[in-house]
């Protein structure tokens, strides 16, 4: 291991020390005992099966969505607009996943590219005028968002509304079921971990050789860190800008595919819990590195599944873990903090 | 006049020797700055003598701690120890303020001036006269200004703003501000770094004219020949330390320039071109005229031609439009309304950054923390930018990271470039072993075309040379090269034509090779095209 990769260990440590510390004055503030409640927190996510796979099942939105982020902040862009796109994603697939019989090598692909194609051309717009004019996209893209998940509500409501819940008395906002040719299975049945796993992996890696062997990986990279350079470089930064939204978008919107196609079955109005802000934090979290993603996601994951066991056991409220995770993300991607520390070493050269 | 006169000093000046008075004493002043591993000694036990009535230069490269002295004399820093001894009595200046009523006064290299106030206004600020003990009281300002003007021979306008005054203007107000605060000592920081060479003359007139007066004068700089020109004596340091001090009298410029670098470097590296009307063409402008910038600046009729392995200079004082000729080139800039530009017979009238370094230029930028590195990046990741999608380096849409990073290595070791490895952030690197990447990078790039933006402002004496070097080698290897620099020694030892440019335009085509070729450009640089106009 070189140097770099242990003092990313040890920021990110230290990051989870202090995130660790300061949730737990939060946890004493109601009366409980932080260690009991971290430990329920662990048990639930880790000590059985059921725990492992529903950490693993979380694990695989946050790869995605964290991707996906990723991508635009390392081109030096806030994508705002990913809660948005993963609806765009989860209802394009279930519409399309109801499409009657098509084999799945040929129905489950297109369900995903049909997701991802939504997804990017949602954000043709705010890419364009960002990469025409200038025009800040986090305004837009978090605008849009807002917009495409009541459009997607609207839209299921009005036309695409699963027949027996117009009469039922459970008025949930859903469409038909999917076809079982369009279906991610599960890995291991009954656990609701699915073969969007593989996608998770895919999307990894993909990010991975991007970055680090390809023309444009260096030149995305290269403008995210100073977009003055890279123009004089000669890079052509405004399609690269443009892309680099549309991408974005894209990804988010196989997140939400994958949970129509993987885990519900059908598009169910609100099952994003916050996916997309949750991706930013991931993507934060693991310092845009493709590992570190996989790490914060699983980390992610881990919360998402322990802290209904540590509600179980504890008076401590979900959202203590909210805290958690604030405070981590600032302690990681504050770069004062970390010099302060003085775990940075900085060597002069010359004169 | 002196309270307490120290011991008097003997020095030698234009064959006479003179008793004077040591005015000014720094003994063994150490300040050190803090760093966790190499804490870095700006100045190691300096000990100077300034005697009063003399103009005193401080030479030295980039980083020998000159202007750490200078600000521990003005009150900015305090030193770690040694003392100030000044007309006999140690002192020391907690802040400028402090130094300003001990009469020492500082001229900056950016000017501490308010741009919407009259030069009036400027000179009394801090020290206003008051009307009423509330109001400032303008007229009386207005008469400071005049009185204080008329004294030395400067001449301002009292009721002129700053912002419309030229910058040689503005330096003399600073001056006269000082000389306001009641400075005896004035200390200037690279003053003729924005002049004319007309400026500089006058500026040295006015050195003259204040030390008559009985002021003393330290100035830093890196201009040897300005050295020679205006000083009594002058102080050397390196890395930190004094080398010498001597009298004008008993130096040269090569002596200086060896005294600094300490080692012997050949400061006229000129060399003979051999290129003739026949070589091709490289670059040409054809009449080209740009909408104003967003400065209001814009080139106008602009034709020229570079061939084959010549050195085509641009001096000119800087403002001149010379970023705009540059970024036309490169593409980063695109406003034509009229005229073309062709590269190799090719128009590239509206091609962009992208289509020329595709086309294959190499430009090395003057703005080189802005665009020429990335700052948040390693030196390998600065240094590849450009190889990254070309043919030996990369396949497809794949880089080749193997074969790229023996180029980073073999950069690295070609162009002496000091650093650990290619993996420490480029920010670690002194200014001028920055330069010497980004040099590196250019020159990897460069197919025929090299344009050279201020090449080795703000570089040390070593990469200076280094830098000049290389360019002539790859003029004589038979690149075309568009200098553009606002250092005129660069500009004549380097170029094969100068052409000068003033406000957009070029305003003349000198032959360096020719007699009078610095005063030609001197005015030329200074708008005067018609020679008996300037007689």
């Amino acid at each position: 291991m070189n140097k770099s990769w242990v003092q990313s260990l040890l920021r990110l440590l230290v990051a989870f020390a202090i995130g660790l510390i300061i949730s737990s004055l939060f946890i004493l503030a109601v009366g409980e005992n932080p260690i009991v409640a971290y430990k329920a927190l662990l048990e639930g996510a880790f000590a059985n099966k059921l725990g492992v796979f529903t950490t693993l099942r979380w694990t695989v939105p946050y790869i995605i969505v964290g991707v996906a982020a990723t991508v635009s902040f390392k081109a030096g862009l806030f994508n705002m607009g990913m809660e948005g796109c993963i609806y765009a994603g989860a209802l394009a697939a279930g519409l399309l996943g109801t499409i009657p019989g098509l084999p799945p090598i040929i129905h489950v692909p297109l369900c995903i590219m049909g997701a991802t194609l939504v997804g990017m051309i949602w954000m043709i717009v705010p890419a364009f005028l960002k990469a025409k004019y200038g025009t800040n996209e986090v305004i837009i893209t978090w605008m849009q968002s807002y917009a495409m998940t009541l459009l997607c509500s609207f839209l299921v409501t009005e036309y695409f509304q699963r027949p027996e819940d117009i009469t039922s008395a459970a008025q949930q906002v859903r469409t038909p079921f999917i076809e079982p040719s369009a279906a991610l299975n599960p890995i291991i049945d009954p656990y609701k971990l699915n073969t969007s796993l593989y996608i998770a992996i895919a999307l990894i890696v993909i990010l991975y050789v991007f970055s680090k062997y390809t023309i444009m990986g260096y030149e995305h990279r290269m403008m995210g860190t100073s977009y003055d350079f890279s123009i004089y470089g000669g890079v052509k930064t405004r399609k690269m800008q443009f892309w680099a939204l549309l991408i974005s978008g894209g990804i988010a919107a196989i997140a939400g595919a994958a949970e129509t196609l993987g885990v519900n079955g059908q598009y169910i109005h609100g099952f994003s819990t916050s996916m997309g802000p949750n991706g930013i934090m991931v993507a934060l979290m693991g310092r845009l590195n493709p590992l570190g993603l996989a790490i914060s996601s699983l980390f992610m994951g881990a919360i998402q599944s322990g802290a209904r066991a540590m509600v179980r056991a504890t008076e401590v409220s979900v959202y203590t873990m909210n805290i958690m995770i604030s405070i981590i993300v600032i302690c990681i991607t504050a770069d004062g903090l970390y010099e302060m520390l003085h775990i940075k070493k900085r060597q002069r050269e010359g004169d | 006049m002196l309270r307490r006169g120290a011991a008097p000093a003997q020095f030698f000046k234009g064959g006479e020797y003179t008793m004077t008075e040591t005015i000014l004493q720094l003994r063994n002043i150490t300040k050190v700055f803090p760093h966790p591993e190499t804490p870095v000694r700006a100045n190691d036990g300096v000990s100077l003598e300034l005697v009063k009535g003399e103009v005193h230069a401080i030479v030295g490269e980039n980083g020998t701690g000159k202007s750490t002295l200078m600000n521990i004399l003005y009150g900015l820093l305090q030193p770690d120890s040694g003392e100030i001894i000044l007309k006999g009595t140690k002192v020391s200046f907690k802040n400028p303020r402090d130094a300003i009523h001990n009469g020492i006064g500082m001229v900056h290299q950016h000017f501490m001036l308010v741009p919407s106030f009259t030069v009036a206004e400027n000179l009394v600020f801090g020290f206003e006269p008051r009307k009423h003990n509330v109001f400032v009281d303008k007229a009386e300002a207005r008469q400071i200004a005049s009185d204080i003007s008329a004294k030395y021979g400067f001449k301002v306008d009292p009721d002129r703003k700053i912002q419309d005054c030229p910058l040689s203007m503005q330096q003399r107000v600073e001056i006269l501000k000082i000389l306001f605060h009641g400075a005896e000592i004035l200390i200037f920081d690279e003053p003729t770094a924005v002049l004319t060479p007309v400026e500089t003359d006058e500026l040295f007139k006015a050195f003259q004219a204040l030390r008559d007066d009985g002021k003393t004068i330290l100035f830093i700089t890196h201009k040897l020949r300005e050295v020679m020109s205006v000083a009594d004596r002058v102080t050397v340091m390196r890395r930190g330390k004094v080398i010498t001090t001597m009298d004008i009298s008993e130096t040269s410029v090569e002596d200086l320039a060896e005294k600094m670098v300490g080692q012997r470097i050949n400061i006229a590296d000129r060399i003979m071109h051999n290129t003739n009307e026949d070589s091709e063409i490289i670059l040409e402008f054809d009449g080209v005229n740009t909408r104003p910038s967003s400065q209001g600046k814009s080139l106008k009729d602009f034709s020229f031609k570079v061939r084959k392995g010549e050195i085509v200079g641009f001096a000119g004082v800087g403002g001149n439009g010379q970023e705009l000729l540059v970024e036309e080139i490169s593409g980063l800039y695109k406003h034509v309304n009229s005229g073309r530009i062709l590269y190799k017979g090719k128009d590239v009238t509206d091609a962009d950054a992208a289509d020329m370094r595709e086309v294959g230029i190499a430009h090395i930028t003057g703005e080189r923390y802005i665009r020429g590195i990335s700052s948040d990046s390693t030196i390998y990741d600065n240094l590849i930018m450009g190889a990254h999608r070309r043919a030996p380096w990369a396949r497809g849409i794949f880089m080749k990271p193997r074969a790229l990073r023996k180029l980073a290595k073999e950069l690295i070791e070609r162009f002496s470039i000091k650093a650990a490895s290619e993996n420490v952030n480029i920010m670690n690197l002194s200014g001028g072993n920055i330069q010497k990447c980004i040099l590196a990078r250019e020159l990897n790039l460069a197919n025929e075309l090299i344009v050279a933006e201020e090449p080795t402002r703000g570089v040390d004496v070593g990469s200076q040379s280094f830098i000049h070097k290389t360019i002539i080698e790859k003029c004589a290897e038979g690149y075309g090269v568009v200098l553009v620099s606002t250092d005129l020694d660069e500009v004549l030892s380097l170029s094969t034509r100068i052409y000068v440019m003033f406000e957009g335009k070029i305003v003349g085509e000198v032959d360096p090779e020719s007699e009078d070729a610095r005063n030609r450009i001197g005015l030329l640089m200074a708008g005067i095209t018609d020679e008996k106009e300037a007689m």
